[in-house]
């Protein structure tokens, strides 16, 4: 039921589509962050694991490319412990099941989270050669990802482990038509089920983050680790003025449900984290909805970002009765 | 002293001087390709090359793509693919299936099992007993008689590529290092020194070497140890100029010593390693991201690309050697290295290919232009065009005498020789020609003995020990031991001059002339070249054939190379510009058959020969018959129809295809072989009954083939009634037929036999009902005749009883002739005598009717005539006829009845003493014979009255007459019935007439009573002969 409504948003608002950078820059976010196997949680990672789903409308036939800024971890960029010592690991699945079963569609990676045709992968240490460089996965083929019918799309599934070390890996991926630049993908998108990110280590900097409710989500859980209480994170739609989101502290996870009224169905919210301190902040984030089941966040908010309306009352002053 | 002969090494240059030239091609949708994401491609035992497309599996011949039709579902195609040893092809596709490709019907079947996962990979082990399916993230499966099972430690990690480096022993790839798998032992382990994220490995040849492609790191060489724990690793320098890159995917062909390396940044190098030099393609050439390259039997390298379609490049057969300088003379000593005469000195390279030296004097000359430069098997010959002669050992450069004589400071225009004779020929520009044999001068030859000019611009000795100098004359010279001779061209249009010679396997000058193209000489014999006029130019400035027996003519600006077996001529390009020249024999073919020509910028380097292998192979790939593609079965029986038939043939050659042509035939209808084409396809029209076979040959586009035919027979059926088996049938049908209509006859008449017999008896019965019934018929009738002929017969006895014969006295009895014959037992004639008053009255009667009736109507007569005669006393014959006729009337009623009867009859009265007669007669007459005094009897015949006595009458008053006759004692008195006249003969049916009659009595009154009855029976019988008797007879006669 979930992709059905995934389906008719896509359709939606597929012409606008354009945006296939993780994080995009609509979401402020700087870095998604993996952080290697042997790793303490606290430092802003609960799996060490991100999973991220393309979407190709199934048009397209030129070559794709997947492009990863930095994928090693080492350098300036990414956050170090004692030394280098990490590998991370870039697989890309398609072929049947690499969206459709069960366990890709989950926020931890457990189960068969790798469903789906291996078709590249690479490992990144620490070498400088990739530091603060894109570097390409393909080209792909469009027709190598799984076919979702009632999505009309081909989906690609990047899945970044982190296979060993200590040390966090801070990057972003950009689905592009061209293996030099990032060219996006005319019509397509990306998503995720969670996303572990760096916030910018700017005070008072917004990050916003796209939930997508679908017509049958009664309510969003919105559940939330390792913010350390670095500012506040609020609800907004059409209809939401800024709820708040419940926190946490260092190494904690916090969870608030959020009613998701009628005007709200079919569009993305925006779930806008306003960052309090000025220092490096790792967080995780995910949403369920009433029965658990985790709600996608779109790099691209189908519907567009949504905005409160307000509701303006027009009366007659007292004088004018008079 | 190699201060002093040495001549300078100014320097050893390290520098590659090769320029390798390259040959690239994209194949894509306009070539056939379905699809330009090419995943993988591979060449079968065959020679094809197949490759995996996202639209389909495709064979390729070099030319066609022939695409498969899987039948996979949406989403799934084939990934790669591989042949076994039996040149089954298997194939894997996205999706894990695996298939396989049945060569009988073209067609690709699934094998029952699949692996979990993309199959990336097939390998055939080494021990060809099984293969390896490779899945990127799902590890590895086996298949070993033809059953498919997983090796559990293989999906720990993802295989990125695997080769077996030994039997039943995988090493696997992975991003976490190299693995070794014992597939046997089911043991894995990780080897140690090789954790690298590694992408493929190549299998090398030597023992447990292989190459590695590591992320980030690039190509290395590995070697496995012995107890395979560990890899020692050797970096590949030049090939780590790629690693920055990203290397997609390479491949090393160690035929040639060359790395195809594709990066990701589209581009693709070519690195040497033989001469360590690299060669990047990209943007114009080659622009893809490579998802495969293999490199096929030819040494063709194919490369599958993501996107792009499918590249192939050789290494082109010739290379550019730059010396930046022209280049005079070439020659190689034993060790390979290749000496170039320049325009200041000598060049030399080492076998590798790098420059070695260079000497710019020698003997403390300086060499200047190096005109001729030949090496003997052990040194060197150095002729320059303005300081003489030198011969040296290469290996120190040190001088070897010869005897110079007076060529030590001429011009040299060529030296050549025979190694294994130690003859060396040094041509000269103004003093002739020299021949040395073993370092001494034995021959001189200039004008003064004959030579046509002194300016010699090449000599070669022949197989036939001649030795041909090329002058600056229009005839040429040859000498044979000391003596000069001369061949006349004889030719009016050849002015120019000779420049060289080349001799064949078989002893065939070519003669190539500055001027007049090439011209062949056999003993005395010279031709000009067939493909002369096809020259672009006529001037020839070296000369050389290869090892296929093929000539090489290198013009001024062009390169030429001549097919003696076909007389075509094939323009070589070399993609040089307009500003390259050939110098002057500046030639020299290697041990390898590689044909060095210098230029006036740099040396060409070609590499001459065709290889059997590469030569292409016909095959027949599809038939259509009205334009339907059906599957070539063996054997092929077509049913009788005229058939338009088409075989679309093409060859299996991966390079140059587009150069191919062909010829056909169709042994059954055409009489010879087709015209060479490039058509692919043959096509026929009203194909008739009888058996036919389609050959095809391939030939090169320098017209060689491989004498490979391939071939394909069917037979079309003659139509059925011209077959025997028809005949018989019709035979056994026409037998059948006759056979069922003999048995439906047989049965017919059976049935028709058994209907008539049943009929028959039916019939039998009745008929024996009938005869029985007849027969008691007849029985009664019989009896009733038998009554009756009694009663008739009794009555007989009566009406002779009534007859007067008894009472008559013998005396009368003797003169009466009484001839009585009644038809029946009784008879309506009657005879009637008496005696009375002396008178003798006798009557012949004939009744009405015979038999019964008539004797009734007899007994009436007797009884009327004893009534008239007797009872009435009446004499006088007509009153007693009168009487009678009134009489019967009365009897009979006939004036009341219809009753008619009645009868004729003749009466006569004799006076016994005066022989006087009265006769009366009622339609009876009286024949009267008269004794005449001869003796003879004269017939008196006396007509009786017209009318019966009783029936019917118009005359209502009958009176009779009565005549009176005078007689005479012995006349004879005849009266007869008419059943005398009225018989019948035998033979023409005419009645015995009264004529004869009057003649019977004519000669019967002359004999006795008694025997005038025997004459009358005896005639009247055999008058009558075989016919019954008509009617009773009654003649009755007396004798007076």
């Amino acid at each position: 039921m979930r992709t059905t409504f995934l389906n008719i948003a896509f359709f939606l608002f597929c012409s606008v589509l354009m945006a296939q950078e993780v994080p995009s820059s609509q979401e402020n976010i700087p870095y998604l962050v993996t952080f290697g196997l042997n790793s303490e949680h606290s430092w802003g990672d609960d799996d060490f694991s991100q999973t991220i789903f393309f979407m190709i409308p199934k048009g397209q036939t030129a070559p794709i490319y997947i492009r990863v800024y930095d994928p090693d971890t080492g350098g300036e960029l990414d956050e170090t412990n004692a030394g280098w010592n990490t590998k991370m690991k870039y697989s890309i699945y398609g072929g049947k099941g690499a969206y459709t079963d069960k366990d890709a569609q989950n926020v931890n990676p457990v189960g068969n989270y790798k469903s789906g045709v291996l078709i590249d992968s690479r490992v990144f240490g620490s070498e400088t050669s990739t530091d603060k460089k894109w570097v390409t996965f393909g080209p792909f083929n469009p027709v190598l990802g799984e076919y979702v019918k009632n999505m009309d799309s081909y989906l690609f599934k990047l899945v970044i482990d982190g296979l060993a070390g200590d040390d966090g890996n801070l990057y972003k991926v950009f689905l592009s038509i061209n293996p030099n630049e990032n060219v996006s993908v005319e019509g397509a998108n990306a998503f995720a089920f969670e996303y572990s990110v760096r916030l910018q280590s700017v005070a008072n900097s917004v990050a916003h983050v796209y939930p997508f409710a679908d017509p049958d989500v009664a309510s969003f859980h919105i559940k939330c680790f390792d913010f350390d209480n670095d500012g506040q994170i609020k609800l907004y739609s059409s209809v939401k003025n800024g709820h708040l989101v419940k926190t946490n502290n260092d190494n904690e996870w916090s969870e608030s449900k959020h009613p998701i009224k009628p005007e709200e169905k079919n569009k993305c919210l925006d779930l806008q984290i306003v960052k309090k301190g000025d220092y490096k902040n790792d967080v995780v984030f995910y949403i369920t909805n009433e029965y658990d089941m985790p709600v996608p966040f779109y790099a691209a908010p189908l519907g567009g970002v949504p905005r409160y309306k307000y509701k303006i009352s027009i009366s007659s002053s007292a004088k004018a009765q008079k | 002293m190699l201060k002093k002969t040495l001549v300078v090494v100014l320097s050893l240059l390290q520098g590659i001087l090769f320029a390798q030239s390259f040959n690239s091609k994209l194949f894509s949708n306009e070539s056939g390709l379905p699809d330009l994401y090419v995943y993988s491609s591979f060449q079968d035992r065959e020679g094809f090359l197949w490759s995996a497309t996202t639209k389909g599996l495709v064979r390729f011949d070099g030319q066609v793509f022939h695409k498969y039709n899987a039948r996979l579902p949406e989403g799934d195609f084939i990934y790669s693919g591989v042949d076994d040893e039996k040149g089954t092809l298997w194939f894997g596709t996205f999706a894990g299936k695996i298939l396989k490709l049945n060569k009988k019907t073209d067609s690709l079947s699934f094998h029952s099992d699949t692996v979990v996962g993309s199959i990336d990979k097939i390998i055939l082990s080494t021990d060809k007993s099984s293969l390896y399916f490779i899945s990127k993230g799902n590890g590895i499966a086996l298949l070993q008689n033809n059953k498919l099972a997983p090796l559990p430690f293989s999906q720990i990690y993802q295989v990125n590529s695997s080769i077996e480096i030994k039997a039943g022993h995988l090493l696997l790839a992975t991003p976490e290092g190299l693995y070794l798998a014992d597939v046997k032992q089911n043991k894995f382990k990780k080897i140690k020194g090789a954790d690298f994220d590694i992408v493929q490995l190549q299998k090398i040849n030597g023992q447990q070497r292989f190459l590695m492609l590591i992320n980030g790191k690039g190509i290395v060489e590995a070697r496995l140890d012995n107890l395979l724990e560990s890899v020692s690793i050797t970096e590949l320098p030049l090939l780590s100029a790629f690693k920055d890159q990203g290397i997609a995917c390479f491949n090393y062909n160690e035929n040639n010593n060359l790395f195809y390396v594709a990066t990701r940044n589209e581009n693709l190098n070519v690195v040497n390693t033989f001469n360590n030099t690299i060669k990047t393609f990209g943007t114009k050439e080659y622009q893809a991201i490579a998802n495969s390259i293999i490199t096929d039997k030819d040494n063709n390298v194919w490369i599958s690309t993501a996107g792009k379609g499918l590249y192939r490049f050789y290494k082109e057969e010739f290379d550019i050697i730059n010396l930046d300088c022209p280049v005079f003379s070439i020659t190689r000593d034993n060790a390979q290295n290749t000496y170039y005469g320049t325009d200041n000195g000598i060049e030399i390279t080492n076998r590798e290919g790098f420059h070695e030296n260079r000497i710019t004097k020698l003997n403390n000359k300086t060499l200047g232009k190096v005109t001729a430069i030949y090496f003997d098997g052990k040194n060197l010959w150095v002729g320059t065009e303005n300081n003489g002669l030198h011969v040296i050992n290469p290996a120190n450069s040190e001088p070897v005498k010869i005897e110079f004589s007076a060529i030590e400071n001429l011009a040299i225009n060529s030296i050549a020789g025979v190694p294994n004779q130690n003859l060396v020929f040094v041509s000269t520009n103004l003093d002739g020609a020299y021949i040395y044999d073993s370092y001494k001068l034995k021959n001189h030859f200039s004008v003064q003995n004959s030579l046509l000019h002194n300016n010699v611009y090449y000599s070669l000795g022949c197989k036939n020990k001649n030795v041909y100098y090329a002058t600056h004359n229009t005839a040429i010279n040859f000498s044979k031991g000391d003596q000069v001779y001369e061949i006349n061209l004889k030719s009016d249009n050849l002015v120019s001059d000779f420049n060289n010679f080349a001799e064949s396997k078989d002893g065939l000058l070519a003669i190539g002339t500055d001027g007049d193209g090439v011209y062949f000489l056999k003993d005395t014999s010279i031709t000009p070249m067939a493909a002369n006029s096809k020259l672009d130019s006529k001037y020839c400035n070296a000369l050389t054939y290869d090892k296929d027996g093929n000539l090489w003519i290198a013009l001024r600006y062009n390169l030429y190379k001549y097919f003696p077996h076909n007389e075509q001529l094939k323009k070589i390009d070399l993609g040089l510009d307009n500003s390259v020249m050939f110098n002057i024999n500046s030639i020299y073919t290697d041990k390898n058959g590689e044909i060095y020509f210098g230029t006036n910028k740099h040396v060409i380097k070609i590499k001459s020969g065709t290889d059997e292998g590469a030569l292409p192979k016909s095959y027949i790939w599809q038939m259509k018959m009205f334009d339907t593609v059906v599957p070539m079965l063996p054997e092929l029986q077509l049913k009788h129809r005229k058939y338009d038939i088409t075989f679309e043939y093409s060859s299996l050659c991966l390079r140059n295809s587009e150069e191919i042509y062909f010829r056909y035939i169709l042994e059954g209808r055409d009489n010879k072989w087709s015209e060479p084409t490039h058509s692919r396809k043959a096509e026929y029209f009203n194909l008739d009954e009888g058996e036919y076979t389609f050959k095809v040959m391939a030939y090169n586009g320098d017209g060689f083939t491989s004498n490979q035919v391939a071939t394909y027979s069917f037979v079309i059926a003659k139509p059925f009634w011209k077959s025997i088996w028809f005949w018989l049938l019709i035979v056994i049908l026409l037998a059948t037929l006759v056979y069922f209509i003999v048995v439906a006859r047989t049965a017919a008449l059976v049935h028709a036999k058994a209907r008539l017999e049943k009929i028959v008896d039916e019939k039998t019965h009745d008929l024996r009902l009938e005869k029985e019934l007849v027969e008691a018929k007849n029985q009664i009738i019989e009896e009733q005749n038998k009554d009756i002929t009694s009663s008739i017969t009794y009555a007989k006895r009566i009406q002779e009883a009534i007859l007067p014969d008894k009472n008559l006295s013998d005396a009368i009895k003797s003169q009466i002739l009484i001839y009585y014959k009644p038809k029946d037992i009784v008879s309506g004639d009657f005879y009637w005598i008496a005696e009375k008053n002396n008178r003798f009255l006798f009557a012949a009667c004939d009744c009405t009717g015979h038999g019964v009736p008539g004797a009734f109507m007899s007994m009436i007569g007797t009884t009327l005539l004893n009534k008239i005669v007797f009872d009435n006393d009446e004499s006088n014959p007509d009153k007693i006829i009168q009487e009678m006729d009134i009489e019967v009337s009365k009897s009979l009623r006939q004036e009341d009845t219809e009753v008619n009867d009645g009868m004729e009859a003749g009466l006569c009265s004799i006076d016994m003493n005066s022989a006087e007669i009265m006769y009366s007669g009622a339609k009876r007459p009286l024949f009267y014979y008269r004794k005449s005094n001869t003796g003879d009897y004269v017939l008196e015949e006396y007509k009786a009255d017209k009318y019966p006595i009783g029936g019917f009458s118009d005359i209502q008053d009958k009176i009779f007459t009565c005549t009176n006759i005078n007689g005479t004692h012995g006349d004879m008195a005849y009266m007869f019935s008419d059943g005398v006249i009225d018989q019948f003969n035998s033979v023409n049916n005419k009645r015995f007439s009264t004529k004869q009659l009057r003649t019977l009595l004519e000669e019967a009154a002359k004999l006795p009573i008694q025997e005038q009855w025997q004459l009358i029976d005896r005639e009247l019988t055999a008058w009558k002969g075989k016919n019954k008797q008509t009617d009773d007879i009654l003649l009755i006669g007396i004798r007076l």
